[in-house]
């Protein structure tokens, strides 16, 4: 970013500072809203080039979190800057925003204005003439989002998923560095939601970096290369998602009586003292159409999976065999339901397990 | 990630960008644009002009008709065929009872002619340009005041209602930047408003005012200076009217609240300038004069003396000339003050508030 870039507003100093700094960092981040914490002393770091997942339940303050990134909220404590400059530094933040592309939720438009207008509105909000240039930039991003030929008609005639394409074409219209999705693919059909992906994929590859907050936890563990999750307000987890999915598998074996299960688990339990390797034990549910034991849990060993054929030992000395050994492998959504207590996480403390398996709440 | 010594490559600039460029004026006045173009799309607004332009029409029409009554002599045929100058002058009412009728002498039904035509000839001057300004000025000071108030009501009220305001903030434009924007598209839309009103009176007085046998004549310098500082005015008081409008949509952040804090003022001015008016009147000494004054807080009042100065001379588009209880300057002032305050107190509103729409 040279003096003489398109963002002519920062002096050259200011631009090297922001080339070298982390596009997104929240330090000590926090909200209250009244006597509500939405978001508490969080931290956060998004370095360039990373497809950043955003993870956490429902009112875990993601969104609080990106807006108060984009200026719109103010935090009662902490700081959040782009580019390594705080967005409360005002003056700086109109440079710093320009370079932010951002769909928070659901998208706002004028629903009196065509798809296009509403574009047009918005290259003029972002500072830009209203030109040759930005009309082409207008019709290049509409059919991105193969909107183009629907652009003319009024956004309140438009479906919730072509709303929300037109929301992710006014986040491109800059072609900013870093691009905020909050919930994209919200109301997207399946194929709508292949699209999204697609495209995330193709800007990550242009050397875009990309905050994506979902739900689809499968989707953020095929597309993002690292994630924070997120719960009551603060992070969690944080990390590549390679690494937390390698530290979540483990091995999981299964009995055809729950009496089984439960001996099993109290023999293996006994055993932690005298073998450190095993690190933690849990029930687990089953993953959706694997086999299903008749007590519905699974135990899941906290261990590398190079140690199957110990714990195998370890239960046959109690003349235990298990009707299911295998290796457990790594996935965003179980590793999130633990983290943040949802119903299907049922997790034990690694040195205190349940004598009876907990009841199965919704699973399955 | 990205070492502190090696600068990653800069994204390629392709050149098809729209981007960010020139300073804070250049940008609020983009943003100001923005805010123009929505008016312009709005079928509201154009809805609005229509009502604008058939009032218009309307009000020349009665014009016109109390033209043709008087003209026709058909204020003297009613039922009874008892003119009511001439019962008022000659009759004392009997209490209970009709007035008491009876044929005019020759010398009262010269005087009753002399008075017709005046009525006749007062008619003819405002139907003709250019005092036809003058009406058109009076117009856009009602009607105009209270379509403009709807309209910047919607406006600014609508960024809260659909959530729109986080795209301009969203995008680094600052709090007082929008409200700048927003304030300056208000003062434009003030200004083709007051200068679309004067036009209809412009088109009214030329073809209208001729047809009614009123002689259009032309402007002098003098005429010209005094039709600018007529719509400038009244674009000021449009302009404070809707400022009104900005401010009470911002506090409620709704189009509602916009429209009703505008359109209650305009009510609460009617209410409270005449009550002070008339205290003023029937109250003697100091008590009275300081409440005949205080009228002069209502923007109604103020822009009436305000106008009288500026409008009064030489084409007479304002009958009153400018003299009353407050100095010209002081009525000027509580215009702009007015202005001021309600620009100033939306930004205090603005300037901290959470954007959560
Ligand atoms: N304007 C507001 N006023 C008061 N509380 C708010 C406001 N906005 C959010 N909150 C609260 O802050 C918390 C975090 O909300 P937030 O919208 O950030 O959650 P989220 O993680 O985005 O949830 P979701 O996945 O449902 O979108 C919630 O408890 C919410 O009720
Ligand atoms: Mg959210």
């Amino acid at each position: 970013m040279q003096g003489s870039s398109p963002q002519g507003a920062l002096a050259p100093a200011t631009a090297s500072v922001l080339a070298n700094n982390p596009p997104l960092r929240a330090v000590g981040l926090t909200k209250r809203y009244g006597q509500r914490l939405a978001v508490r002393d969080l931290n956060l770091e998004v370095r360039r080039g990373d497809v950043f997942g955003l993870l956490g339940p429902n009112g875990s303050g993601k969104t609080t979190t990106l807006r108060m990134t984009l200026g719109l909220v103010a935090p009662t404590q902490g700081d959040v800057s782009l580019f390594g400059v705080s967005v409360s530094d005002t003056p700086r933040r109109r440079s710093l925003l320009r370079r932010v592309g951002a769909l928070i939720e659901q998208p706002a438009f004028y629903p009196y204005l065509s798809g296009r207008d509403n574009l047009r509105i918005v290259a003029t909000l972002s500072g830009a003439a209203a030109d040759r240039v930005a009309r082409a930039r207008i019709e290049s991003v509409l059919a991105q989002v193969e909107l183009a030929d629907r652009a003319g008609d009024a956004y309140q005639k438009y479906s919730l998923g072509m709303k929300q394409r037109l929301g992710i074409a006014a986040a491109l219209l800059t072609e900013p560095e870093l691009i905020i999705l909050d919930e994209p693919t919200n109301g997207l059909d399946p194929a709508g939601i292949v699209d999204v992906r697609a495209l995330i994929g193709r800007l990550a590859r242009q050397g875009m970096t990309i905050i994506l907050s979902s739900h689809q936890l499968y989707e953020v563990q095929q597309i993002c290369s690292r994630v924070a999750i997120l719960n009551l307000g603060t992070t969690v987890a944080q990390g590549q998602v390679a690494e937390l999915l390698a530290a979540q598998s483990g091995i999981v074996v299964g009995f055809d009586q729950p009496e089984l299960t439960a001996r099993a688990m109290a023999a293996l339990h006994a055993a932690t003292a005298e073998a450190p390797w095993l690190r933690g034990l849990q029930y687990v549910a089953p993953e959706p159409g694997a086999w299903v034991p008749p007590g519905g849990f699974l135990i899941a060993v906290d261990a590398a999976v190079e140690r199957a054929s110990e714990v195998c030992a370890l239960l046959a000395r109690q003349g235990l065999f298990p009707a299911e050994l295998r290796r457990r492998e790594g996935s965003l959504e179980q590793y999130f339901l633990e983290l943040t207590g949802g119903q299907n996480g049922h997790s034990t403390s690694a040195v205190a397990p349940a004598a009876q398996p907990p009841t199965r709440g919704g699973a399955q | 990630m990205t070492s502190p010594t090696s600068a990653p490559p800069a994204p390629v600039n392709t050149g098809d960008i729209p981007r960010a460029s020139g300073g804070w004026m250049i940008e609020m006045a983009r943003l100001a644009g923005g805010q123009l173009l929505l008016v312009r799309k709005r079928l509201m607004t154009k809805v609005l002009v229509v009502l604008l332009a058939l009032g218009f029409a309307i009000v020349v029409g009665f014009g016109v008709l109390e033209y043709a009554l008087f003209e026709n002599q058909a204020i003297f045929s009613g039922a009874n065929a008892c003119p009511t100058v001439v019962a008022d002058q000659t009759a004392t009412p009997q209490p209970g009872g009709p007035p008491r009728c009876v044929t005019p002498s020759p010398q009262e039904q010269q005087q009753v002619e002399e008075a017709r035509q005046r009525v006749i000839a007062a008619e003819r001057t405002n139907l003709t340009f250019p005092t036809s300004l003058g009406s058109a000025g009076g117009y856009a000071q009602f009607m105009g005041l209270i379509l403009l108030a709807i309209l910047a009501g919607a406006l600014v009220g609508g960024e809260y209602a659909y959530g729109t305001q986080r795209l301009a903030f969203a995008r680094g434009a600052g709090r007082g930047q929008v409200l700048a924007a927003q304030t300056g598209a208000l003062a434009v839309l003030a200004l083709v408003t007051a200068a679309l009103t004067l036009l209809l009176g412009v088109l009214s007085g030329v073809t209208v005012g001729p047809a009614v046998g009123g002689t259009v004549s032309g402007l002098t310098a003098a005429g010209v200076g005094e039709v600018l500082l007529y719509w400038l005015v009244i674009s000021l008081v449009l302009f404070a009217g809707m400022l009104i409008a900005l401010f009470t949509a911002t506090l409620g952040r709704s189009t509602a609240a916009g429209i009703g804090g505008a359109l209650g003022y305009q009510l609460l001015q009617l209410i409270g300038a005449g009550l002070l008016g008339a205290l003023g009147g029937s109250i003697p000494g100091d008590t009275g004069t300081w409440l005949t004054r205080s009228q002069f807080l209502f923007i109604g009042p103020s822009a009436s003396l305000v106008l009288g100065r500026v409008a009064h001379a030489p084409l007479a588009l304002v009958g009153d000339d400018g003299t009353g209880p407050v100095a010209p300057g002081v009525a000027f002032a509580v215009l702009v003050g007015y202005c001021v305050l309600m620009v100033g107190l939306s930004y205090l509103l603005v300037r901290q508030r959470d954007v959560t729409t």
